[in-house]
């Protein structure tokens, strides 16, 4: 029993490293050349562990010279705020109206919110892009703010009307009406005081899918002024100068580590509210 | 018995229930559901409603940018699938699709057995570093792995070397652009499934397994007999929202390979990146995003299905 009970506890582990290693190495390889001189980068020499001696900050000093990467991660953190809140004032009552309030139509809203979450936005951009067009709204900043509150909104609704379900009991508002409040006033100082956490994780969980989004700001913006980070570091791939990988991979780091990090510690808080049953 | 004899016969038959309440009584009565669920609607209508019809419109016209077009029936659609590039783009992301999907499902369900073995602090910090992938911006994960892949400078090249073997071009000769994208997918997406899976895991009440080994059941046994059953739900919810989610995955596969080398991986996402921005017609591409479309949106109707009354949504 003993040893049945070791065996199953050293194949336990041996699946977990298996995981971790699957996850981490491609990470690593990454962080690894963000730290070298661009020709130990690329140098046959250098070892999957570099010698301690070789490495160096250089390439996250440089990062702000050789690229606007000011004004690109400015424009990420302008755009990323700016949809939070925007889609934040349009989720919060319509989560609150899906799990709460009766009315009809909802059930036909509801669904078609479903169906707007799994739908391929890549064919949305096209009709998107000709309404951006006409009204003047490529390569700006707010276009791209718009396109990216609404592709927030579903994500945002599904998290809080989740929230408003479970979390908070019912009764709670059934009090708030006996003593006099109407529906909207019970929302406004009972309901969403108590829902303040949950507000919070959705606006980071917009906040970081707004960071990540690749797809809108790249088919919204040419000029390099309303650049995000993450279509940045796509251009400077694709662009034929000498490619300093370190530096290169820097930023690829400075891009990825926010959204990890956050979400690595929040997970124990609200990491079951983003997938799995919310709340 | 004055007081009575005012009411009329509707409202006595609705108050003890016997008429139903008409549909203005219920949207009067229910006007703050429709105050709160304005600014939803009309947000969805800006950018989502309307911009469906206006697609789907459009594919029965020759609409380039900034062209208004002519009506021509459905010649989009006839040259949709006379086009090979179509075709075979068509062929390779069903096949893109329904092997990150069930690699990732099945991952995801070991990674979560696995970690639900783990004390509460291990399990912790262990899921934060396994699930980390997903929470990689997309056109990262595509540098990621170009980089992890790439021939000269790669990880991958350096351990074919310490073999001393030639790393073969995993992201252009032979059968390895496709495996490359669909293990770099798996890696970005599998703790989705991990994600959801876990949460259903760890709402299986303890003392069922407790019940199940008192009456002799091995572990074994209580994983197919207690686990199982409970997991069904999440996992039509898993294949349906990733089935459409992979269809629909765009700046990975972008990043990582654009369709290449020439249109070896080309899929249905960036088919229609490339027919809408780089040839600028847009009739055609919404056309060829049909497609994309008609394949989500089975998926989603899946999805539907299982969630059904339960609403319990999963994200």
């Amino acid at each position: 029993m003993l040893n049945d009970n070791r065996r199953s506890r050293a194949l336990l582990y041996a699946g977990i490293v298996a995981f971790a290693l699957f996850a981490i190495v491609p990470y690593y390889w990454v962080i690894r050349t963000s730290f070298l001189t661009n020709i130990a980068a690329i140098s046959p020499d250098t070892g999957f562990i570099p010698a301690f001696g070789k490495l160096t900050l250089e390439s996250y000093t440089q990062i702000w010279d050789r690229f606007a990467f000011v004004t690109f991660f400015r424009n990420s953190i302008i755009v990323s705020v700016a949809a939070t809140i925007i889609s934040l004032f349009f989720a919060i009552p319509g989560a609150y109206a899906f799990a709460r309030l009766d009315f009809p139509g909802r059930k036909a809203l509801f669904y078609t919110a479903v169906f707007t979450i799994m739908f391929p936005w890549i064919v949305l951009t096209i009709p998107v892009y000709e309404v951006f067009y006409f009204l003047d709204m490529v390569n700006t900043l707010v276009g791209v703010i718009v396109a990216l509150s609404i592709f927030v909104l579903p994500q945002n609704i599904w998290l809080l009307q989740g929230f408003f379900r479970q979390g908070i009991p019912e009764n709670i508002e059934e009090a708030a009406l006996i003593d006099g409040h109407n529906e909207l006033t019970a929302f406004l100082r009972i309901v969403l005081p108590l829902s303040l956490p949950a507000v919070a994780a959705a606006a980071l969980f917009a906040f970081l899918t707004a960071w990540n989004n690749f797809l809108w700001v790249f088919v919204l913006t040419t000029d390099e002024e309303v650049r995000t980070a993450t279509v940045a570091i796509y251009y400077i791939l694709g662009s034929d100068v000498l490619r300093e990988w370190n530096v290169l991979m820097a930023s690829l780091v400075l891009l990825v580590a926010p959204p990890v990090i956050f979400y690595g510690l929040s997970r124990r808080y609200v990491g079951e509210g983003l997938g799995g049953t919310p709340g | 018995m004055a007081q009575k004899q005012g009411r009329s016969r509707e409202e006595i038959r609705e108050q003890y229930g016997l008429d139903e309440r008409t549909l203005t009584d219920r949207l009067r009565q229910n006007w703050t559901g429709y105050v709160f669920i304005v600014p939803t609607f009309v947000a969805f209508t800006a950018l989502f409603y309307y911009p469906m019809l206006r697609g789907i419109t459009m594919t029965l016209t020759d609409t380039r940018l900034g062209e208004p077009g002519q009506f021509i029936g459905l010649a989009n659609y006839q040259w949709l699938v006379t086009n090979d590039l179509f075709v075979y783009a068509f062929g390779w992301s069903i096949l893109f699709v329904a092997g990150t999907t069930f690699l990732q499902l099945g991952l995801g369900l070991v990674a979560a057995l696995l970690l639900n073995e783990l004390g509460d602090a291990a399990k912790d910090w262990i899921g934060a570093v396994i699930m980390s992938p997903y929470f990689a911006a997309p056109l990262a994960g595509g540098v990621i792995w170009m980089w992890f892949l790439d021939n000269s400078f790669g990880f991958a090249a350096k351990a074919f070397a310490l073999f001393g073997a030639d790393a073969p071009a995993f992201l252009a000769t032979g059968i390895w652009p496709f495996v490359s994208l669909i293990v770099a997918q798996t890696w970005h997406d599998y703790a989705y499934s991990a994600i959801i899976y876990a949460a259903a895991i760890a709402s299986i009440p303890s003392e069922q397994y407790e019940a199940a080994a008192q009456s002799g059941a091995n572990r074994l046994q209580r994983f197919r007999d207690v686990t199982v059953p409970r997991l069904l739900i999440p996992t039509i919810v898993i294949l349906s929202l990733r089935t459409a989610w992979n269809i629909a995955e765009f700046s990975q596969p972008f990043a990582l390979t654009g369709g290449g080398p020439g249109t070896k991986t080309m899929l249905l996402s960036i088919l229609t990146y490339r027919v809408a921005f780089v040839n600028n017609n847009f009739a055609r591409a919404y056309t060829v995003g049909m497609a994309m479309v008609l394949l989500s949106m089975t998926a989603a109707v899946v999805y539907v299905k299982a969630i059904n009354e339960e609403e319990n949504l999963y994200v």
